[in-house]
């Protein structure tokens, strides 16, 4: 008997974005469906330059649930390929970081260079017939590009350049990617499980202004100092805006203007906070324009499609790696620029780490509601129950002569959650790359 | 502390009746900590207290790198005494609502080991521990960590100046780690 189609995955989120199935939080089928059409296509975050910055550096990551090895190899150009050897499917590297010429598979001793391609097989000509050719066994290589020094993999030779497929978030992420010295990851990740679907964190970041008063409640009264005009939902952030871009990335900002921007650092990295902001605005005025100095005196929250996510004024950069439709786990960095002084460098790192590290005092809430959000949908009648993201509907979509991209205020707006729900569901109803391209074209902005 | 500086050999085991008063300290701080009596907790410690849980990567024992510190790798705690507050003051918000209703903690401590150290006023105390962390209905972490703490004699008391926390998982497999131990 053929089994009965459960559901047509086009019909899981209604058109506008502002209505999903449960489902996509919850199936088995819809996330295999996800790992192929979305993670296994979309440009995701690997590195850092400053993470592997040496000749033979080399970390261990995930690309949706495959894992890969990320190296600079002797020529100084970062590779990435699978790590799980040709031969019978092992982990070749079982280190999250380090230093190193070859990748020698523990298995049978099979050794790859850092191209991923085998330097040598042991005994081979004696136990291998003459026509084997060992460049059928290199490991399946990951199309790796870099967006000022932040790299990322695609497996899909289809996709647009990473540029591209940035789009307009690449302007915007020059507003401190592109400052003098650009920006860097401090590494390692810090690394939790969460039994959470992965989409639910991404947009929780890419627009969701609304929760901090609520959620965070307890720890914006203990330390949210400029962040307290938001507890308890008393009021929507000043002059705050969202923006949501073509390939379903976006974010909120909530600009300081004359003042320092609401921030979270305490003391001593506060005042070295402000005034590294305040001397670094000109700088910034003068590099990239009006716009962009008014957005580097923001705070923000956001997300690029799929699985990476950032606060500035927190300064957290995070991926939610997918572990079943009901598990991620959530990898934390910090960034920061690179020519700040080290003090405030690690007060920075303290600073994330304390509010949005693994016992960070405003990121175990978020933890929680996801969960939640998740775990509800094991009753089948409340599977049933559709989700509800409708808030600003309608308002989206204000033409702006100077920022790129669709933006819409006030900062409380589900505009870029619904937008990155539609790239989704491009993404998951999409053949290939030139229909995702032609669709999101017309789509983005109706 | 009984005996003078010259007859005490930093790394040398401290006697029984000593380790006794060191061993009911950490036994104690447990209950306290278990039963939620932050501030009497916070008492045992001195104003210049690190708190420390370094994250703890797989590398490849060949591997040279430095060993990890506060200042060049990443922590999930690098707390001084103002952070220890605001995490105190957060719970006291009653707005927490992540720990209401409250979890049921329990911590196990075990191995403990005090030694002198060249500090006639200072001891490093290695201990071992086992938090049991049950929340909501039926959420469990069971949490593993070594702790190398440093006590110091302040007017008379014991207090905590150093704890390093070697904690066993990498990925840390409960949605937080939102517990002191």
């Amino acid at each position: 008997m053929n089994a009965i189609p459960k559901f047509n995955i086009g019909d899981l989120v209604r058109p506008d974005g502002g209505i999903q199935d449960r489902r996509i939080y919850w199936d088995e089928d819809v996330y295999q469906m996800e790992l192929e059409r979305v993670f296994a296509r979309s440009w995701l975050f690997l590195a850092q330059d400053s993470l592997i910055a040496e000749k033979g550096d080399f970390l261990t990551t995930f690309m949706g649930q495959d894992r890969v090895i990320v190296t600079r190899g002797q020529d100084g150009k970062v590779r990435a390929f699978l790590n799980s050897c040709s031969h019978r499917g092992n982990i070749i590297c079982r280190a999250d970081s380090g230093n190193a010429k070859n990748f020698v598979c523990n298995y049978h001793g099979w050794v790859f260079g850092s191209d991923g391609r085998i330097s040598d097989i042991p005994l081979k000509d004696e136990i291998y017939p003459k026509e084997f050719d060992e460049n059928n066994v290199a490991l399946k290589q990951v199309r790796v590009e870099s967006y000022r020094g932040f790299i990322f993999g695609t497996f899909d030779d289809n996709a647009p350049s990473l540029t591209d497929y940035l789009g307009e978030m690449a302007w915007y992420f020059d507003t401190f990617m592109d400052a003098p010295g650009g920006a860097e990851l401090l590494g390692p990740p810090t690394k939790v499980r969460i039994k959470a679907n992965w989409k639910f964190f991404a947009e929780n970041f890419i627009g969701d202004f609304y929760h901090a008063g609520w959620t965070h409640a307890a720890a914006i009264k203990t330390v949210g100092g400029p962040l307290m005009a938001l507890l308890g939902n008393q009021a929507t952030p000043q002059g705050a805006i969202q923006f949501a871009t073509k390939y379903g990335h976006g974010f909120n900002a909530a600009p300081g203007n004359e003042e320092v921007y609401p921030h979270i650092h305490q003391g001593h990295i506060a005042e070295m906070w402000e005034d590294w902001v305040r001397s670094r605005v000109p700088v910034i005025k003068d590099r990239l324009g009006d716009e962009r100095a008014l957005l580097y005196n923001a705070i923000w929250d956001g997300s690029m499609f799929p699985n990476t996510s950032f606060l500035r004024g927190i300064d957290t950069w995070k991926v939610w790696q997918p572990r079943g439709p009901r598990e991620l786990e959530v990898w934390t960095w910090t960034i920061v620029e690179r020519d700040m002084p080290e003090e405030l460098k690690r007060g920075i790192r303290h600073t994330n780490e304390k509010t949005f590290g693994v016992a960070g005092i405003l990121e175990g809430d978020d933890g929680e509601n996801m969960e939640g959000n998740t775990n509800t949908s094991e009753g089948w009648v409340t599977r049933q129950e559709p989700l509800n993201a409708e808030m600003g509907l309608g308002w989206e979509n204000l033409e702006s002569e100077t920022f790129p991209s669709m933006m819409s205020e006030p900062g409380d707006n589900e505009a870029a959650q619904r937008n990155f729900l539609r790239m989704w569901h491009t993404m998951m109803t999409s053949e290939n790359w030139d229909e995702i391209m032609a669709r999101r074209t017309t789509e983005h902005k109706k | 502390m009984s005996g003078g500086a010259s007859d005490i050999k930093p790394g040398s085991i401290v006697p029984l009746d000593l380790h006794y008063v060191i061993q009911s300290f950490l036994f104690k701080e447990a209950r306290m900590l278990d039963e939620e009596q932050f501030r009497p907790w916070q008492a045992t410690l001195t104003d210049d207290i690190h708190y420390w849980l370094p994250i703890r990567e797989n590398r490849f024992r060949k591997d040279r790198r430095p060993e990890p510190t506060p200042e060049n790798s990443s922590s999930v705690y690098n707390d001084d005494y103002t952070d220890i507050e605001h995490r105190i003051m957060r719970f006291e918000t009653g707005l927490a609502w992540i720990e209401d209703p409250p979890a049921r903690v329990r911590r196990v401590v075990s191995n403990i080991e005090a030694e002198y150290t060249d500090d006639d006023n200072e001891l490093n105390v290695f201990s071992n521990i086992i938090l049991y962390r049950n929340r909501r209905q039926d959420e469990e972490a069971w949490f593993v960590a070594a702790r190398r703490d440093r006590l110091r004699m302040v007017d008379g008391q014991w207090k905590l100046a150093r704890r390093h926390i070697v904690f066993d998982q990498h990925v840390v497999l409960d949605e937080n780690l939102s517990v002191f131990l």
